[in-house]
Protein backbone atom coordinates (compact mmCIF):
# COMPACT_ATOMS: atom_id res chain seq x y z
CA UNK A 1 0.00 0.00 0.00
CA UNK A 2 1.98 2.91 -1.31
CA UNK A 3 0.65 6.30 -0.52
CA UNK A 4 3.42 8.34 -2.01
CA UNK A 5 2.73 11.84 -3.14
CA UNK A 6 4.19 11.60 -6.64
CA UNK A 7 4.21 15.31 -7.18
CA UNK A 8 6.09 15.92 -4.01
CA UNK A 9 8.71 13.33 -4.69
CA UNK A 10 9.35 14.14 -8.35
CA UNK A 11 11.06 17.40 -7.48
CA UNK A 12 13.93 15.44 -5.96
CA UNK A 13 14.66 13.24 -8.95
CA UNK A 14 18.30 13.25 -9.93
CA UNK A 15 19.54 14.30 -6.53
CA UNK A 16 22.64 12.28 -5.73
CA UNK A 17 23.13 13.54 -2.21
CA UNK A 18 23.34 10.76 0.30
CA UNK A 19 21.17 10.79 3.38
CA UNK A 20 22.88 11.68 6.61
CA UNK A 21 24.28 8.93 8.77
CA UNK A 22 22.45 7.90 11.81
CA UNK A 23 22.98 10.26 14.63
CA UNK A 24 23.10 9.43 18.25
CA UNK A 25 19.89 9.81 20.16
CA UNK A 26 20.52 13.45 21.01
CA UNK A 27 17.25 14.96 20.13
CA UNK A 28 17.93 18.67 20.36
CA UNK A 29 21.08 20.42 19.28
CA UNK A 30 20.31 23.59 21.20
CA UNK A 31 18.11 24.42 24.17
CA UNK A 32 15.78 26.73 22.21
CA UNK A 33 14.79 23.79 20.04
CA UNK A 34 13.36 21.93 22.98
CA UNK A 35 11.49 25.07 24.11
CA UNK A 36 10.00 25.51 20.63
CA UNK A 37 9.07 21.85 20.56
CA UNK A 38 7.61 21.92 24.06
CA UNK A 39 5.53 25.03 23.38
CA UNK A 40 3.78 23.48 20.40
CA UNK A 41 3.00 20.30 22.30
CA UNK A 42 1.89 22.14 25.40
CA UNK A 43 -0.47 24.34 23.39
CA UNK A 44 -1.83 21.30 21.57
CA UNK A 45 -2.39 19.47 24.84
CA UNK A 46 -4.23 22.50 26.19
CA UNK A 47 -6.25 22.66 22.97
CA UNK A 48 -5.20 26.23 22.28
CA UNK A 49 -4.89 24.83 18.80
CA UNK A 50 -5.23 21.36 17.37
CA UNK A 51 -2.01 19.50 16.69
CA UNK A 52 -3.31 18.90 13.17
CA UNK A 53 -3.35 22.67 12.55
CA UNK A 54 0.29 22.78 13.49
CA UNK A 55 1.08 19.79 11.34
CA UNK A 56 -0.47 21.50 8.32
CA UNK A 57 1.54 24.61 9.06
CA UNK A 58 4.70 22.50 9.30
CA UNK A 59 3.99 20.80 6.00
CA UNK A 60 3.45 24.18 4.32
CA UNK A 61 6.57 25.66 5.91
CA UNK A 62 8.78 22.73 4.92
CA UNK A 63 7.21 22.80 1.46
CA UNK A 64 8.21 26.47 1.11
CA UNK A 65 11.75 25.68 2.21
CA UNK A 66 12.01 22.89 -0.32
CA UNK A 67 10.84 25.19 -3.12
CA UNK A 68 13.47 27.75 -2.24
CA UNK A 69 16.42 25.47 -1.59
CA UNK A 70 18.35 22.64 -3.10
CA UNK A 71 17.38 19.45 -1.40
CA UNK A 72 20.83 18.90 0.10
CA UNK A 73 21.22 22.53 1.21
CA UNK A 74 23.22 22.51 4.41
CA UNK A 75 21.14 25.31 5.89
CA UNK A 76 18.37 22.77 6.56
CA UNK A 77 17.57 22.79 10.23
CA UNK A 78 14.43 21.01 11.26
CA UNK A 79 13.62 23.06 14.33
CA UNK A 80 13.96 26.32 12.42
CA UNK A 81 11.13 25.05 10.25
CA UNK A 82 9.30 23.99 13.37
CA UNK A 83 9.63 27.44 14.91
CA UNK A 84 8.53 29.16 11.69
CA UNK A 85 5.55 26.84 11.40
CA UNK A 86 4.59 27.63 14.99
CA UNK A 87 4.92 31.37 14.47
CA UNK A 88 2.97 31.16 11.22
CA UNK A 89 0.13 29.38 12.98
CA UNK A 90 0.25 31.72 16.00
CA UNK A 91 -0.02 34.74 13.71
CA UNK A 92 -2.72 33.28 11.47
CA UNK A 93 -4.79 32.37 14.52
CA UNK A 94 -4.36 35.87 15.89
CA UNK A 95 -2.54 34.86 19.10
CA UNK A 96 0.35 37.17 18.31
CA UNK A 97 1.29 39.58 15.54
CA UNK A 98 4.53 39.39 13.56
CA UNK A 99 5.34 42.92 14.74
CA UNK A 100 5.06 41.89 18.39
CA UNK A 101 7.32 38.92 17.81
CA UNK A 102 9.83 41.04 15.87
CA UNK A 103 9.95 43.68 18.59
CA UNK A 104 10.29 41.19 21.41
CA UNK A 105 12.94 39.20 19.56
CA UNK A 106 14.90 42.41 19.10
CA UNK A 107 14.55 43.17 22.82
CA UNK A 108 16.00 39.79 23.70
CA UNK A 109 18.77 40.17 21.15
CA UNK A 110 19.85 43.64 22.28
CA UNK A 111 19.51 42.80 25.94
CA UNK A 112 16.76 45.30 26.81
CA UNK A 113 14.61 42.39 27.94
CA UNK A 114 15.75 39.45 29.92
CA UNK A 115 13.55 36.61 30.99
CA UNK A 116 14.66 33.10 31.34
CA UNK A 117 12.51 30.06 30.99
CA UNK B 1 26.50 20.28 12.96
CA UNK B 2 27.43 21.87 9.65
CA UNK B 3 27.59 25.62 9.27
CA UNK B 4 24.36 27.12 8.24
CA UNK B 5 22.79 30.33 7.23
CA UNK B 6 19.50 31.58 8.37
CA UNK B 7 16.94 32.99 6.01
CA UNK B 8 14.68 35.08 8.06
CA UNK B 9 12.16 36.39 5.61
CA UNK B 10 11.25 40.01 5.97
CA UNK B 11 11.91 40.68 9.60
CA UNK B 12 14.68 43.14 8.96
CA UNK B 13 17.56 41.24 10.51
CA UNK B 14 19.32 40.33 7.29
CA UNK B 15 21.57 37.33 7.09
CA UNK B 16 23.50 35.90 9.95
CA UNK B 17 26.38 33.93 8.60
CA UNK B 18 28.00 33.33 11.91
CA UNK B 19 26.75 30.16 13.51
CA UNK B 20 26.68 31.54 17.03
CA UNK B 21 24.75 34.58 15.88
CA UNK B 22 22.22 32.44 14.04
CA UNK B 23 21.63 30.35 17.10
CA UNK B 24 21.03 33.32 19.29
CA UNK B 25 18.58 34.74 16.76
CA UNK B 26 16.43 31.61 16.86
CA UNK B 27 16.82 31.36 20.61
CA UNK B 28 15.63 34.96 20.95
CA UNK B 29 12.70 34.39 18.63
CA UNK B 30 11.67 31.30 20.58
CA UNK B 31 11.90 33.27 23.81
CA UNK B 32 9.90 36.10 22.28
CA UNK B 33 7.09 33.70 21.40
CA UNK B 34 7.09 32.03 24.79
CA UNK B 35 7.22 35.39 26.53
CA UNK B 36 4.21 36.66 24.52
CA UNK B 37 2.22 33.49 25.07
CA UNK B 38 2.84 33.71 28.80
CA UNK B 39 1.98 37.39 28.92
CA UNK B 40 -1.30 36.70 27.13
CA UNK B 41 -1.98 33.82 29.52
CA UNK B 42 -2.13 31.40 26.60
CA UNK B 43 0.38 29.07 28.22
CA UNK B 44 1.02 28.16 31.85
CA UNK B 45 4.40 28.88 33.41
CA UNK B 46 5.39 25.26 33.89
CA UNK B 47 3.54 23.66 31.00
CA UNK B 48 6.44 23.61 28.59
CA UNK B 49 8.75 22.13 31.21
CA UNK B 50 6.20 19.46 31.98
CA UNK B 51 5.91 18.49 28.32
CA UNK B 52 9.66 18.36 27.76
CA UNK B 53 10.10 16.33 30.90
CA UNK B 54 7.46 13.88 29.79
CA UNK B 55 9.16 13.34 26.44
CA UNK B 56 12.55 12.99 28.07
CA UNK B 57 11.50 10.40 30.61
CA UNK B 58 8.33 8.65 29.56
CA UNK B 59 8.57 8.41 25.82
CA UNK B 60 11.39 6.82 23.98
CA UNK B 61 12.43 3.89 21.85
CA UNK B 62 12.43 1.73 25.00
CA UNK B 63 8.63 1.74 24.74
CA UNK B 64 8.64 0.47 21.17
CA UNK B 65 11.25 -2.14 22.03
CA UNK B 66 9.08 -3.40 24.87
CA UNK B 67 6.14 -3.79 22.48
CA UNK B 68 8.25 -5.70 19.92
CA UNK B 69 9.76 -8.01 22.53
CA UNK B 70 6.31 -8.84 23.86
CA UNK B 71 5.06 -9.55 20.34
CA UNK B 72 8.01 -11.86 19.72
CA UNK B 73 7.38 -13.87 22.86
CA UNK B 74 3.57 -13.87 22.99
CA UNK B 75 1.77 -14.85 19.74
CA UNK B 76 -1.62 -13.79 21.08
CA UNK B 77 -0.28 -10.39 21.98
CA UNK B 78 1.22 -10.10 18.52
CA UNK B 79 -2.14 -10.80 16.96
CA UNK B 80 -3.78 -8.11 19.09
CA UNK B 81 -0.98 -5.72 18.22
CA UNK B 82 -1.42 -6.25 14.49
CA UNK B 83 -5.20 -5.96 14.84
CA UNK B 84 -5.33 -2.86 16.97
CA UNK B 85 -1.99 -1.37 17.88
CA UNK B 86 -3.35 1.42 20.05
CA UNK B 87 -5.26 -0.97 22.28
CA UNK B 88 -2.28 -3.34 22.49
CA UNK B 89 -0.01 -0.50 23.56
CA UNK B 90 -2.36 0.67 26.29
CA UNK B 91 -2.45 -2.94 27.45
CA UNK B 92 1.26 -2.65 28.27
CA UNK B 93 0.61 0.46 30.31
CA UNK B 94 1.95 2.77 27.62
CA UNK B 95 0.12 5.86 26.66
CA UNK B 96 -0.88 6.76 23.14
CA UNK B 97 -1.94 10.40 23.00
CA UNK B 98 -0.45 13.13 20.93
CA UNK B 99 1.02 11.96 17.66
CA UNK B 100 0.37 8.40 18.65
CA UNK B 101 -3.14 8.26 17.26
CA UNK B 102 -3.89 5.47 14.83
CA UNK B 103 -0.77 3.45 15.05
CA UNK B 104 -0.41 0.58 12.65
CA UNK B 105 2.16 -2.13 13.08
CA UNK B 106 3.62 -3.79 9.99
CA UNK B 107 5.35 -7.09 10.57
CA UNK B 108 8.53 -8.03 8.73
CA UNK B 109 8.97 -11.58 7.51
CA UNK B 110 11.85 -13.36 5.80
CA UNK B 111 10.17 -12.47 2.48
CA UNK B 112 8.99 -8.90 3.08
CA UNK B 113 10.82 -5.99 4.62
CA UNK B 114 9.01 -2.83 5.70
CA UNK B 115 10.34 0.72 5.84
CA UNK B 116 8.50 3.73 7.25
CA UNK B 117 8.87 7.28 6.02
CA UNK B 118 6.80 10.43 6.13
CA UNK B 119 7.12 12.11 2.76
CA UNK B 120 5.06 15.13 3.78
CA UNK B 121 6.67 16.21 7.00
CA UNK B 122 7.85 14.01 9.82
CA UNK B 123 4.96 12.07 11.29
CA UNK B 124 6.37 9.70 13.80
CA UNK B 125 4.97 7.39 16.50
CA UNK B 126 6.23 9.47 19.40
CA UNK B 127 4.83 7.47 22.29
CA UNK B 128 6.67 4.40 21.05
CA UNK B 129 9.87 5.93 19.77
CA UNK B 130 10.26 9.29 21.51
CA UNK B 131 11.46 12.18 19.42
CA UNK B 132 12.34 11.48 15.81
CA UNK B 133 16.05 11.16 15.05
CA UNK B 134 17.68 13.58 12.66
CA UNK B 135 17.72 11.29 9.64
CA UNK B 136 13.96 10.79 9.65
CA UNK B 137 13.35 14.51 9.30
CA UNK B 138 15.96 15.10 6.61
CA UNK B 139 14.55 16.07 3.20
CA UNK B 140 17.16 13.99 1.35
CA UNK B 141 16.31 10.89 3.33
CA UNK B 142 12.58 11.41 2.92
CA UNK B 143 12.88 11.72 -0.84
CA UNK B 144 15.50 9.09 -1.41
CA UNK B 145 14.08 6.26 0.64
CA UNK B 146 11.07 6.21 -1.65
CA UNK B 147 13.13 6.27 -4.84
CA UNK B 148 15.92 3.89 -3.94
CA UNK B 149 15.18 2.08 -0.70
CA UNK B 150 17.88 -0.54 -1.23
CA UNK B 151 20.58 2.09 -1.60
CA UNK B 152 19.37 3.86 1.52
CA UNK B 153 19.32 0.58 3.42
CA UNK B 154 22.88 -0.02 2.33
CA UNK B 155 23.87 3.35 3.78
CA UNK B 156 22.37 2.16 7.04
CA UNK B 157 24.42 -1.02 6.78
CA UNK B 158 21.59 -3.31 5.70
CA UNK B 159 21.88 -5.52 2.66
CA UNK B 160 18.80 -7.53 1.92
CA UNK B 161 18.66 -10.52 -0.34
CA UNK B 162 17.33 -9.37 -3.74
CA UNK B 163 14.41 -11.77 -3.32
CA UNK B 164 13.15 -9.88 -0.26
CA UNK B 165 10.36 -7.52 -1.20
CA UNK B 166 10.52 -4.02 0.24
CA UNK B 167 7.37 -2.16 1.18
CA UNK B 168 7.42 1.54 1.97
CA UNK B 169 4.83 2.93 4.36
CA UNK B 170 4.11 6.61 4.27
CA UNK B 171 3.10 7.85 7.71
CA UNK B 172 0.58 10.64 7.89
CA UNK B 173 -1.65 12.34 10.42
CA UNK B 174 -4.13 9.54 9.86
CA UNK B 175 -1.79 6.59 10.36
CA UNK B 176 1.62 6.31 11.97
CA UNK B 177 3.39 3.15 10.96
CA UNK B 178 5.67 1.14 13.12
CA UNK B 179 7.79 -1.85 12.08
CA UNK B 180 7.86 -5.11 13.98
CA UNK B 181 11.26 -6.46 12.91
CA UNK B 182 12.22 -10.09 12.49
CA UNK B 183 13.32 -11.76 15.69
CA UNK B 184 16.98 -12.67 15.33
CA UNK B 185 17.98 -16.30 15.17
CA UNK B 186 19.52 -17.88 18.21
CA UNK B 187 17.42 -16.01 20.75
CA UNK B 188 15.17 -18.88 21.75
CA UNK B 189 14.31 -18.78 25.40
CA UNK B 190 15.40 -15.16 25.85
CA UNK B 191 13.17 -13.10 28.08
CA UNK B 192 11.49 -9.90 26.97
CA UNK B 193 13.94 -7.62 28.67
CA UNK B 194 16.93 -9.21 27.02
CA UNK B 195 15.21 -9.16 23.64
CA UNK B 196 14.09 -5.53 24.00
CA UNK B 197 17.68 -4.45 24.53
CA UNK B 198 18.52 -5.61 20.99
CA UNK B 199 15.94 -3.42 19.29
CA UNK B 200 16.89 0.02 18.01
CA UNK B 201 14.81 2.95 16.79
CA UNK B 202 16.12 2.28 13.29
CA UNK B 203 14.96 -1.34 13.43
CA UNK B 204 11.47 -0.17 14.35
CA UNK B 205 11.42 2.02 11.26
CA UNK B 206 12.86 -0.68 9.02
CA UNK B 207 16.34 0.71 8.60
CA UNK B 208 18.20 -1.87 10.59
CA UNK B 209 17.93 -5.60 11.17
CA UNK B 210 17.89 -6.83 14.74
CA UNK B 211 20.96 -8.91 15.48
CA UNK B 212 22.76 -10.09 18.53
Amino acid sequence: MLNIKKKYVEGFEGSVAAPPRRCDRLTFDEPWQSRAFGMVLALSEEKTFEYEEFRQSLIATIGDWEKQHEIADKSWEYYEQWLKAFERLAVSRGFVTSEEVDIRTEEFLNGTRSESF
Amino acid sequence: MATKQSEEGGNGHGHHNDLRETESYYAARTKALESLFREKKLIGTDTVDRVINFFDHDMGPFNGAKVCARAWTDPDYKKRLLDNANAAIIELGLRDGIEGENLMVVECSPKVHHIVVCTLCSCWPWPLLGLPPYWFKDPVFRARVVREPRAVLKDFGVELDPSVKIEIWDSSAQIRYFVLPNRPEGTDGWDEKKLAALISTEAMQGLELVTH
